[in-house]
């Protein structure tokens, strides 16, 4: 490790040693008041945290007065305080990422570092060590905290057994084999699944490094250093972390003056910060599926606002690695600018360096030095150790995902991703090393050399984003559809291609060979010459490599900083406009795009296993999910049918969903039994939804159909007798609904039907899937409008989705005006209930008002709970934080407010002979 | 080869190669080679050959790192160290 003693012109340096006796006093205040304070927020008692900021206060006024401090050291050790609140600060007002980061973590890294601040420097490692250690039990639990320590000291203690190397690596590969029977379940354990994919990522690669690093006798030495290595403090919340290098950890340990380190780290928070909420501008309102693009514009945009959901990870990596800048760990700057790298080793250069270095260490260098060995030149060499480190990052990131999301990924896209990279990487690498002849003529370009270079960083760019585009299709069909889309070409029509398709694609085609080209270097007469040997000098030459002053550095982060956090206060966003106030507020929520939204309703990320879940917040929400989390459809109460509706539910049958007891009646309902033929007197209502309203993850007893149930009976309406019969069956979309309407429903005799709708129902993704595996559809009026959108069996789902986007309301306006006829014609009352998920989604209201205006126009009676979650916190009415159906306490705010809707509807209060009064 | 003829050497070879148009001179021992991406992974292999062929050392994979050639001190040292 690095030592830790402050040089000359830093803090504890300039102590006068007679002042010693003062500053051990003011260093036990402040230790001991930020520890209380942290300790009082964390165990949640309300007077500790007070007495822990007057003894913290009280320490750092005795350190000016009493200890003597140099007034302006004291100052710029108080301001740095400062700078870390404020940046706190800033994550807690946008909500950044995971609440386990900004209501907990924070505390412990805002008193963490006042009092790492105030330690002797030989206690700083240890201190941070046991404060990593307290993170991950204040995160995880004490339980779940101990199972991941307890596996990780093993893990460590097995890379120093007193045997040889490759026995100790047999060792580790069979601890490994277990932890992967336990990932995949073979071995059921919830607490184990809990804590496995953090364990994961903190030694998955690192545990790799170690050994090579010990084996090497290199990096830090401690069991202190050990600590923080493998549970240092913020990987506990995320679990995307860059694979930081146990050598290179210790030798930046405080490597440079203390404040210029703080100050390195608080920029890169700021940076983190930056592209997190960049991110949200990104993926609320920017971004498209890839059944959205229909022209070349569209697809532009595609490219480039899925590749600017990369500024997640980007933001994250610069988040954790200027958090670890807060306690003295001068790590490498990591994503530095790598959307403006001019070429592909740039960009690789660039993106990800921990990543690179790893590869590096483990496989290139000693790849290369075997090659080198056997005689292989030098060019030769290099580029079969690029070859052999683009297999291995292939082969790596499936492991990685295997880990983190317990599925292995290979897929074509990825494949070919990794492949393609490699393959642009060693061929730019070869044409970077030609031998260029010094006399040779320089060739002035067509433009200035700046300008080519900002057309050659455009053509990089614009090559990574349709690099990214291929990684994360779901399938290389789906990417040929999307190129299809976007030159205009119908690969599924009837017609031939016409001229015009051809020369747009040929176009297209001559675009991508000139832009990569470009990043490849080729001037093509445009500029000056940009090959030749790999030189990198830094910009500005040696001389620009001084290190700027702390309080130089202090100055944009805190204004910025400061900018970001009061643009959030009320008084300021309002005086603005509501324009800007509407923008404002947006970048402060912590919510699902409408993609996401919708996905996550309809269970689409359950199976998923392609790279977009990398981007989305909804990767931490499923990373939790527990193994046996299964939807109905994959519980021993459903069934397999041989038609359109692929399941259904069992007769009298029981077992387990989503963490509650599943029980159907002999009709194959959630529901008590009831007789086929309603009693005399009776009022039958007929409940027909989806998951929500079938009650997934709560007691049925809780579900909002069995308690209306009762309080209509409670409260003595018109008729003996109230009957709500639910037929809801989790994940059946609206065709789905509409098949069970005619049959069983409409069998039993209602007197009405309670349709429960969200925008949702604008979605089709069963049909899409169900079309793609040749499923013949229920009704000709829904063929005959895929035959209009020229659908065919065997297209990518994107390309289904994307041609029955224009169809959508017309789709919907079918079943819709459908179910309406067949309630009219059985004598039931047609209601349609708008009941929202408790979550918040952009676009949410705009798409509500697209279904209830067909619901309107199809002749329901129209009931609107969209506000029915209203003055509530949303994680407070969730079944669980990775699902987001309401549970017992949402169904109770859904009955109440139900009640009251019905009640004041005249048409259904005389249809139901309601009381207006009830209570 | 005295420490000081080493360093020259070196030095040269660094500036040449990856530092061009730069003062040799203001190459010191506070220039942090691989730290400040100047010896990229490409470069300092480059380096590492050129040590090999003009020095006739030997470096192993692990040793092409920030530990040992992060600056003009700890390559001359590691050179110094394995010509003796």
């Amino acid at each position: 490790m690095g030592d830790p003693t402050p040089r000359a012109g830093t803090l504890s340096a300039a102590l006068p040693r007679a002042a010693l006796s003062a500053q051990t006093v003011v260093s036990a205040l402040v230790v001991v008041g930020a520890c209380l304070a942290a300790t009082g927020l964390v165990l949640g008692r309300a007077r500790l945290p007070w007495l822990g900021a007057a003894g913290l206060g009280l320490g750092l006024a005795l350190d000016l007065v009493w200890a003597r401090r140099d007034p302006r050291q004291w100052a710029m050790q108080v301001a740095t305080a400062l700078q870390v609140g404020l940046l706190l600060f800033a994550i807690y007002t946008y909500r950044l990422e995971s609440a386990a980061l900004y209501e907990r973590l924070s505390i412990l890294i805002g008193f963490g570092f006042v009092a790492h601040l105030y330690l002797e420097p030989k206690l700083r490692l240890p201190f941070f060590a046991a404060l990593s250690l307290a993170g991950i039990a204040y995160v995880l639990g004490p339980l779940h905290g101990a199972i991941l320590v307890a596996l990780g000291l093993a893990l460590i203690g097995v890379c120093h057994l007193p045997v040889h190397l490759y026995a100790r690596v047999v060792v580790l590969l069979a601890a490994a084999g277990a932890l992967a029977a336990l990932r995949v379940g073979w071995w059921e354990s919830e607490d184990l699944n809990m804590v496995l994919p953090i364990l994961a990522s903190m030694f998955m690669f690192r545990l790799g490094i170690y050994l090579y690093d010990v084996h090497h006798k290199k990096g830090p030495k401690g069991w202190a250093a050990r600590l923080a290595y493998f549970f240092m403090l913020p990987n506990v919340v995320f679990p995307f972390f860059p694979v930081v290098d146990f050598a290179t950890l210790g030798r930046t340990y405080y490597n440079d003056d203390a404040l210029r380190i703080y100050q390195r780290g608080l920029r890169l928070v700021l940076f983190g910060v930056i592209h997190l909420i960049l991110y949200r501008v990104d993926n609320y309102h920017l971004s498209i599926g890839a059944e959205q693009v229909r022209d070349l514009p569209d697809f532009l945009r595609y490219i480039v606002t899925n590749f600017g959901l990369y500024l997640r990870i980007s933001g994250l990596f610069h988040l954790i690695i200027g958090l670890m800048h807060l306690f003295g760990f001068n790590l490498p700057d990591t994503h530095t600018r790598y959307y403006l790298s001019f070429s592909f080793t740039e960009f690789w250069r660039r993106i990800n360096i921990y990543w690179k270095d790893f590869m590096q260490k483990l496989f290139f260098n000693p790849v290369f030095m075997f090659f080198k060995k056997r005689g292989l030149e030098h060019m030769r060499n290099v580029m079969a150790s690029m070859a052999v480190v683009f297999f291995l990052t292939w082969v790596l990131h499936a492991y990685q995902w295997f880990w983190l999301r317990g599925t292995l990924l290979f897929t074509a896209p990825d494949t070919l991703f990794w492949a393609l990279l490699g393959l642009l990487l060693i061929l730019q690498t070869a044409l970077d090393n030609r031998v260029v002849d010094p006399a040779a003529p320089k060739k002035p370009g067509l433009l200035g050399p700046k300008v080519f270079h900002a057309l050659r960083t455009a053509g990089a760019f614009l090559t990574i984003c349709v690099l990214w585009s291929l990684w994360s299709a779901p399938t290389f069909g789906a990417w040929l559809d999307l190129v299809a889309a976007a030159v205009g070409i119908d690969p599924f029509g009837s017609a031939p291609v016409p001229a015009s398709g051809w020369l747009a694609l040929g176009l297209f085609v001559a675009f991508l060979v000139f832009i990569v080209a470009l990043t490849l270097g080729f001037d093509m007469g445009l500029g000056p010459r940009q090959y030749g040997p790999g030189a990198s000098a830094p910009a500005g030459g040696l001389k620009g490599l001084k290190k700027p002053s702390p309080v130089r550095m202090a100055v944009p982060t805190t204004a910025i900083a400061a900018g970001l956090v009061l643009v959030q206060v009320p008084a300021v966003y309002q005086s603005l406009g509501s324009g800007v106030e509407k923008v404002v507020l947006d970048l402060k929520a912590a919510k699902l795009s409408a993609r996401d939204s919708a996905m996550l309703v309809q269970g689409y990320y359950e199976n998923l296993t392609d790279l977009r879940l990398v981007s989305s917040q909804l990767w931490e929400v499923h990373l939790n999910k527990p193994k046996d989390w299964h939807a109905v459809s994959d519980s021993p109460v459903a069934e397999y049918v041989n038609d359109y509706r692929v399941y259904r539910l069992k007769a009298d049958a029981r077992g387990k969903a989503k963490g509650v007891t599943i029980t159907t009646n002999r009709w194959r309902m959630r529901d008590k039994d009831y007789p086929k033929d309603k009693p005399a007197g009776a009022f039958r209502l007929a409940l027909l939804g989806a998951s929500r309203a079938m009650g997934s993850g709560v007691e049925v007893e809780s579900t909002f159909g069995w308690r209306m149930e009762d309080e209509l009976n409670r409260a003595r309406g018109g008729f003996a007798q109230y009957e709500v019969l639910n037929f809801s069956i989790g994940g059946y979309e609206q065709i789905l609904r509409l098949m069970e309407l005619e049959d069983p429903i409409l069998g039993f005799a209602p007197d009405a039907v309670l349709w429960v709708a969200a925008d949702v129902d604008l979605n089709f993704w069963q049909l899409v899937g169900k079309y793609q595996r040749g499923l013949a559809l229920p009704y000709p009026e829904l063929e005959q409008i895929a035959q209009e959108a020229g659908l065919e069996r065997g297209m990518e789902k994107a390309e289904i989705t994307r041609r029955l986007d224009p169809y959508r309301e017309r789709l919907l306006a079918f079943v819709y005006t459908r179910v309406v006829e067949r309630c009219r014609a059985a004598g039931a009352l047609p209601i349609w209930l708008l009941l929202p998920e408790p979550t918040e989604a952009e676009g949410t209201a705009e798409r509500n008002q697209v279904v209830r205006r067909l619901a309107e126009q199809a002749g329901f009676q129209i009931l609107d709970l969209s506000d029915v979650y209203a003055g509530q916190s949303l994680p407070t009415l969730w079944v669980a934080d990775w699902d987001h159906h309401p549970n017992a306490k949402g169904h109770l705010l859904i009955t109440q407010a139900l009640l009251r809707a019905m009640r004041a509807d005249p048409t259904i209060r005389a249809a139901m002979k309601l009381e207006t009064n009830d209570p | 080869m005295s420490n000081d003829q080493i360093k020259t050497t070196i030095r040269e070879f660094i500036v040449k190669e990856f530092l061009p148009g730069e003062d040799p001179e203001d190459l010191d021992a506070s220039v942090r080679l691989v730290s400040d991406g100047i010896l990229t992974s490409l470069a300092s292999l480059r380096l590492v050959a050129f040590l090999e062929e003009r020095f006739g050392v030997t470096l192993e994979a692990h040793e092409v790192d920030a530990d040992h050639l992060d600056n003009i001190d700890d390559i001359t040292a590691l050179v110094a160290e394995r010509s003796r």
